[in-house]
């Protein structure tokens, strides 16, 4: 079992290798655009750290993992420093102001949480001793408390409360293991929040299945993603981080605990892709994206964010816990900047537990291993991409237009301002200017807009040449069709009365364009006619096949684009193309030999060669009329491109039932066994493949060591 | 009367031959002349007695010896007071009793072993201090100075060390000759002197230490404690990584542009060089942080006499857990460099880093190594003009300017007034950036040979307006002529899409080019990267050292053609008129706490430098002011085209480079520093002040001052205001 769980490994890894592009980031400053790093101007500079507490006696001790930081509203942070069982308020310089190391008498025991209300009320998460306790402005006791009592919290065995937080309004948020719980004043549970539903899935299901009850047990219940932690903003609203890569690691959630933070991330990792693919051919929905925040690592692991902070003007700010980078967003979740990073210089970090940011936007990062709290200034480019971004989410476009116009002055490269500058070209009925900025930041939504715009004006201003020429085109592509399938059909006729025995490229090539409309005619003729068609034409439309797909990459309008020319991989193109309709040719020969089967390999090729007939003038009429056509429109355009697909199917199914004369039932029980055969091709050269890989590491791992040791 | 004729020509020329080779001997020797020759007579040292002997004398200082501990001192000449000490003793450490043996050896020794075992296979750090009680020191005096030899008994090495008092300067020498390995250990690495001048905790000194992280860095005494507690020393390695795994990563770490660094204590300040063998060093920081297993802030060269790899053993003899599958060997042989470190003793208003920068550039220009130079104000471009940007199919040039709009740029920038204009090329060449390497002909999507020729012509028809080709001829994409490490793989990063290439190969390479550049007699070279990087190839065919390479380097910065080198480490200064790509600020490792312009300091007055381009700071005003601190020229890196263009391509960097967005505002503040650092330009710095946090007051040595106001009000000092985000020169 473990062997064949390491071949499966080993061919996903070879296989996600042949189709990864994605480089990571090296740079320091960057941003992402669909999935493209592009790097920008210094961001945050690193301002000074706080890394001592100097006490009024002037004795100076370190933090001991501390985990917590909290800035209130005087502008005094608080850290919760949890090994050393103590709460230190201090200034943003550092300066220390206070300790808090006890309740009642009662010793810390490791906090994990501070909390600061308006009024000045202190609340920290004693998490060793199981409580939260409260003094007021004046440091005074006020109360203390314990696990809240309900029948939903009857399986938690130690209460240990960590990150809390408590709105306006009195409602108390605590995080609790993974879950958010919400107190109201007097300590009564009234729930958890923001609880995602889990869903179906289906090894789980599989398991479950099989499973003896003993095994059942030992399976791990399926948990909602587990929330990592989370802070307020002025209106109540909780800005979490969570591990869900559905819905996305972070959520701002409203008092009810939906989601109301838009569900945009980066383009993810190949697999995504593929099942994009997959379920884009059902929806015809090309541009599904997936719903993770930050990067997905090489290893393909989605961001785990360690804290998440909010500004005054909603600029959402994540620090992922092992890269240590940190992910800016605006309120509409955009990514604006992705900064710091892992090291030991000072501004780096080891192992981010809490981060806030102050009013003038400065970002405090407290780090559990290092012990210190790193200030980062926002530098003024930044600054002004938030404000631009701010103005033009509260629907102060002129504002924000200036804006925009003074951060491209700065960063011609930054797709934001595009986006900015693309809406200002669109008000200003540029629409050709539009579309470029717009195809710049990757937005094909607006870029659509603009296209349906510049067409409608084109159509208005010249309606009867527009007109003239369609019907012209219309017509001339009708007249052209008919005549080929004229002269096509003649060739057929005549293939099959006998009349001629050998035809030439052409011949055949006209023969093979009957697969169009006469797909049942055509095949048995290609199986019962003693006359020869020349190979050479399924060989010249495998080339052909191969050209139109690159051409269509290379021309489709830019809303259908559903590949970037510029990163496309010729040998990946191949696999997807011709791959599947090579190794089935191959397989369906050797498979129906054993059933009785009566077709050659030379008629099955032959056969697989017409079937791409379709695709070629399917995907060269999708290619024409994607120009014309905008990201919304895409539906007829998904049934061409789609169904062209179908199509291809259904003449492979019809070639194995027709050439080997099957009935219905046989043909399918052979196409099956053939599709796991293809199946098992791939598998077999990817394994031998990486047998190879592996084999000539090893000897060159051996001369290499073996010269090192002599 | 022809065969007289003969001897006086030939006379004249042995003449002229040894009036020529004398100077160049003494650049390359670099004071080796000096060095004690065999027929030095030492005279050994007893090892009795309670107090420090003295071994010899100058008008300045007296060189002491303490025969039991073997830690040396100098006082002054006239007062007798000891100043410096070799090592902690009572006298500047305290109480020394708690010390433990170990560290006790450790901060008294003169010499301390990095070794391994011959044939060891695996990473250990074993280390050997002179004066650990099982070691034997003979110590031996000489007309000027001691000779201490060293035994390292259990690792069967000896070695010696001599130190000689010269006039200001202490020399110290570990002579190549003298180290024998005898035993089953060789030698890594040394660490020479490494308490010399350090300062305990104890004796709350006021203080710092100063080394040459980026443009320079410093570490205060009094904010040791408040660093965090895991805090890191400090290493630099001079020039470029020591280590080949790292050299080509983006991450690398931080190297030191110069070999030196500078201590000071109260009114005591050691300014400490490298002034032979700096090729394959580095130097170690470290103050007293809390974490510190030695309570004294301390720095030292460590010599590197063998380089260690890395090989992994996951084949034959590794195992598949963590560290064990990694092997760790040193090289066979050991380097025969001989090492000279000379300390400048300064003291009172010298002894701070001003102080310490002069008198490293007085050492520098006094062996001809810098040339001073009153160089004007200049307006230095970068034009990127293309490449190739990689497609599946085809690799469409991308232009981003031509040879045609470099020239009408440039028109136009010498007609509105530029007096001194520098226009580098990058990416000129056939097939653009990145394939420059290839050849130097210059791409024919850009203008060819008749656009470069105009250029040229230009060149020599204006004295104001110089323009270079910059060449990388280090870094290659292809593995092929590429240096190999001890292990015989290709030195490369982990993506493996880059190499270095050989050093005698980019020799060559250059020899080659410059020949099909010869019609254009008026275009320059830069090279790019020689200036922040050494490596040594160890491949049969082409095998040099790291010291073999910085001759390398240097004979092709001799080229008359070739006036600018990207990156400013020392072996290049005394060839290049210009250097590029210098940086202004450090790498703020966990023990630093202030940037400052240590190395511009040092150069200034000699060799005009750039830093950050001023489009691609998000601040150019708050960069301008960095330019004056730093003493930078103004620098753009500016295109024809948009840099959107560029997005896709592995040289997206730029962020807005359009001349016609950038020209008029590079014109602008060109004229600006240009009139107002007027009496300050090509004169050297000779002190930096940062009053406060956002004011600095910089003296040049003619007198006059600038003082920088980086804050967001205006500021008196001293009746003079310094307005908001700006800048004074004062008169002398």
């Amino acid at each position: 079992m473990k062997k064949r769980i390491g071949l499966i490994a080993i061919s996903l890894l070879i296989f996600s290798l042949l189709l990864s592009t994605t480089v990571f980031a090296q740079e320091k400053n960057y941003t992402i655009n669909n999935g493209e790093i592009i790097a920008i101007p210094e961001v945050y500079d690193y301002s000074y750290s706080i890394n001592t507490v100097t006490h009024n006696s002037g004795e100076i001790s370190h933090f001991n993992q501390p985990t917590d930081l909290f800035l209130d509203g005087q502008g005094y942070l608080y850290v919760a420093d949890t090994k050393n069982n103590r709460v230190v308020k201090m200034t943003t310089d550092g300066t220390f102001v206070q300790e808090i190391t006890e309740f009642n008498g009662i010793s810390f025991n490791e906090p994990q949480g501070v909390f600061v209300s308006d009024t000045g009320d202190v609340y920290i998460s004693d998490t060793g001793n199981s409580r939260i306790v409260q003094f007021n402005a004046k440091g005074e006791t006020v109360s203390s408390y314990g696990m809240p009592e309900s029948p939903m919290l009857s399986d938690v065995q130690t209460y240990s409360p960590t990150k809390i937080g408590m709105s306006a309004t009195g409602a108390v948020y605590v995080l609790m293991g993974e879950n958010i719980m919400l107190l109201d004043s007097q300590n009564t549970f009234r729930g958890f929040i923001g609880q995602s539903d889990i869903g179906f899935d289906f090894t789980d299901w599989l398991l479950r299945i099989v499973a003896s009850d003993e095994q059942k047990k030992s399976i791990e219940k399926r948990n909602a993603d587990p929330y990592t932690n989370f802070c307020l903003d002025s209106r109540g609203m909780i800005y979490a981080v969570s591990r869900d890569t559905q819905e996305g690691q972070i959520k701002v959630l409203n008092t009810v605990g939906n989601n109301i933070y838009k569900k945009v991330g980066t383009l993810a990792n190949d697999w995504q892709v593929i099942k994009q693919l997959v379920s884009g051919f059902f929806s015809g929905n090309i541009q599904s994206k997936s719903f993770t925040y930050g990067e997905i690592t090489e290893e393909g692991m989605p961001a785990i964010f360690a804290d998440i902070c909010v500004d005054k003007n909603g600029i959402v700010t994540v620090i992922e816990a092992n890269t240590c980078k940190i992910y800016q967003y605006d309120a509409q979740g955009n990514l604006l900047a992705v900064f710091g990073g892992k090291g030991s210089n000072q501004g780096e970090f080891y192992l981010p537990s809490s981060m806030v940011v102050d009013n003038e936007g400065r970002l405090y990062v407290l780090d559990q291993s290092y012990g210190n709290i790193t200030v980062l200034e926002p530098s003024k480019f930044i600054t002004t991409v938030q404000e631009a971004t701010v103005a033009y989410n509260e629907g102060k476009y002129d504002e924000a237009d200036a804006l925009w116009k003074a951060v491209l002055d700065i960063d011609e490269t930054y797709p934001m301002t595009h986006f900015g500058a693309g809406l200002t070209a669109m008000k200003a009925g540029d629409w050709k200017s539009a579309m470029e900025h717009f195809k710049y930041s990757e937005d094909r939504a607006e870029y659509s807009k603009a296209f349906a715009e510049m067409r409608y004006e084109i159509i208005k201003q010249n309606f009867w040449l527009i007109a003239l020429i369609v019907v012209a085109f219309a017509v001339a592509l009708v007249v052209l069709l008919r005549v080929v399938m004229r002269s096509s059909k003649t060739v057929l006729v005549d293939f099959e009365l006998g009349r001629r025995h050998t035809l030439g490229f052409k011949d055949s090539l006209l023969f093979g364009m009957n697969i169009l409309n006469h797909p049942v005619r055509t095949l048995e003729a290609i199986k019962y006619n003693r006359g020869r068609i020349s190979v050479a034409v399924p060989a010249v439309l495998f080339v052909v096949a191969f050209a139109v797909r690159l051409f269509f990459i290379f021309t489709v309008h830019y809303p259908m684009q559903d590949i970037d020319p510029d990163e496309m991989n010729l040998f990946l193109e191949f696999i997807k193309l011709l791959l599947p309709v090579l190794t089935w040719i191959g397989a369906v020969f050797l498979i129906s030999a054993q059933f009785d089967g009566e077709s050659t390999l030379k008629q099955n090729f032959i056969a697989g060669g017409f079937t791409l007939i379709p695709y070629i003038l399917v995907t060269l009429l999708a290619d024409l009329l994607s120009q014309i056509m905008c990201w919304n429109e895409t539906g007829f355009y998904a049934v061409l491109v789609n169904g062209v697909t179908l199509w291809m199917v259904w003449l492979l199914y019809k070639a194995v039932r027709h050439l080997n004369d099957y009935t219905i039932g046989h043909t399918l029980a052979v196409c099956l066994v053939t599709l796991v055969a293809v199946v098992l091709i791939w598998f077999v050269c990817l394994f031998a493949y990486s047998l190879i890989v592996c084999l000539v590491q090893l000897v060159q791992d051996i001369i290499v060591e073996a010269q090192f040791i002599i | 009367m022809f065969k007289r004729h003969i001897r006086y020509v030939a006379i004249g020329l042995a003449v002229l031959l040894l009036v020529s080779v004398i100077p160049i001997q003494a650049i390359v020797s670099n004071g080796k002349s000096k060095a004690p020759t065999e027929s030095v007579s030492y005279t050994p040292i007893a090892e009795t007695g309670e107090d420090y002997v003295e071994i010899c004398r100058n008008s300045y200082y007296s060189l002491l010896l303490h025969p039991v501990t073997k830690i040396f001192c100098i006082a002054d000449a006239n007062t007798g007071e000891h100043l410096w000490f070799s090592g902690m003793t009572e006298e500047n450490y305290g109480n020394m009793e708690e010390v433990s043996n170990l560290w006790k050896s450790y901060m008294q020794s003169v010499l301390a072993v990095n070794y391994i075992a011959k044939d060891a296979t695996r990473a250990n750090n074993m280390k050997s201090y002179s004066a650990e009680g099982f070691n034997t020191i003979k110590m031996f005096s000489f007309e000027n100075g001691i000779r201490f030899e060293v035994d390292f008994k259990v690792i069967s090495v000896t070695m010696a060390v001599e130190i000689c008092l010269e006039g200001e300067r202490i020399i110290v020498r570990v002579p190549s000759k003298d180290i024998k390995e005898n035993g089953d250990f060789v030698i890594k690495s040394v660490d020479v002197l490494p308490f010399f001048s350090a300062v305990a905790k104890a004796k709350n000194p006021d203080g710092y230490i100063v080394y040459p992280d980026g443009n320079g860095a410093i570490s205060y005494f009094d904010k040791a404690d408040n660093k965090h507690a895991y805090t890191q020393a400090i290493s630099l390695d001079i020039y470029d990584t020591l280590s080949l795994e790292t050299t080509l990563e983006e991450d690398k770490p931080a190297t030191a542009m110069l070999p030196i660094y500078g201590i000071k204590n109260n009114n005591l300040g050691v300014m400490a060089a490298i002034t032979e063998g700096s090729e394959s060093a580095r130097i170690n920081v470290s103050t007293a942080v809390s974490n510190s297993e030695i309570p004294v802030h301390h720095a030292g060269f460590e010599m590197v006499y063998r380089n260690e790899y890395k090989i992994f053993l996951s084949s034959i003899t590794g195992t598949v857990s963590g560290d064990e599958t990694q092997g760790v060997k040193v090289d066979e042989q050991i380097l025969p460099l001989d090492r000279e470190v000379t300390f400048f003793l300064l003291r009172d208003d010298k002894a701070n880093y001003s102080g310490m920068a002069n008198a490293y550039r007085e050492y520098l220009i006094e062996n001809k190594i810098l040339t001073k130079n009153s160089s004007t104000m200049g307006l230095y471009l970068n034009m990127f003009m293309g490449m190739e940007k990689e497609n599946a199919l085809i690799n469409p040039f991308v232009t981003m300017t031509d040879f045609d709009y470099v020239e009408s740029i440039s028109k136009g920038l010498l007609r509105d007034g530029v007096q001194n204009l520098q226009v580098r090329l990058r990416g000129w060449g056939k097939g653009g950036y990145a394939a420059a390497a290839k050849s130097f002909k210059p791409a024919s999507q850009l203008g060819g040979k008749n656009g470069l020729k105009k250029l040229s012509n230009l060149a020599k028809s204006n004295s104001a307006f110089n323009v270079s080709l910059e060449v990388e001829l280090l870094e290659s994409v292809k593995n092929r002529y590429v240096a190999v490490k001890e292990s015989t793989m290709p030195i490369t990063n982990e993506l493996e899409d880059n190499y270095l290439l050989s050093p005698k190969i980019s020799k060559s390479k250059l020899d080659s080019g410059l020949k099909s550049l010869k019609k254009y007699d008026s275009i320059e070279i830069a090279l790019a990267s020689v200036g922040s990087r050494i490596y040594p190839d160890y491949s049969k065919s082409r095998k040099v050292t790291r010291t073999d390479t910085v001759a390398l380097w240097q004979k092709m910065g001799e080229n008359k053609k070739v006036t600018a080198v990207q990156g400013g480490n020392l072996y290049m200064l005394s060839t290049v008129k210009h250097i590029y790509d210098i940086p202004m600020s450090c790498s703020m490792q966990q023990m630093t706490d202030e940037a400052i312009p240590w190395y511009s300091m040092i150069v200034s007055g000699s060799i005009p430098f750039t830093t950050t381009a001023g489009n691609q700071s998000g601040d150019l005003e708050l960069l301008c002011l960095q330019w004056i601190e730093y003493g930078a020229m103004p620098y753009f890196e500016l295109t024809e085209q948009s840099p959107t263009m560029l997005t896709d391509t592995s040289y997206n960097k730029l962020f807005s480079s359009q001349f016609e967005k950038w020209g008029a505002k590079a014109l602008e503040i060109y004229k600006d520093m240009s009139s107002r650092l007027e009496n300050v330009t090509g004169n050297a710095m000779v002190k930096h002040n940062r009053i406060s946090a956002e004011l600095v007051e910089i003296t040049y040595e003619n007198g006059c001052r600038v003082l920088i106001n980086y804050g967001q009000t205006d500021t008196e000092i001293n009746g003079k205001t310094v307005p908001a985000k700006d800048y004074i020169v004062l008169a002398a």
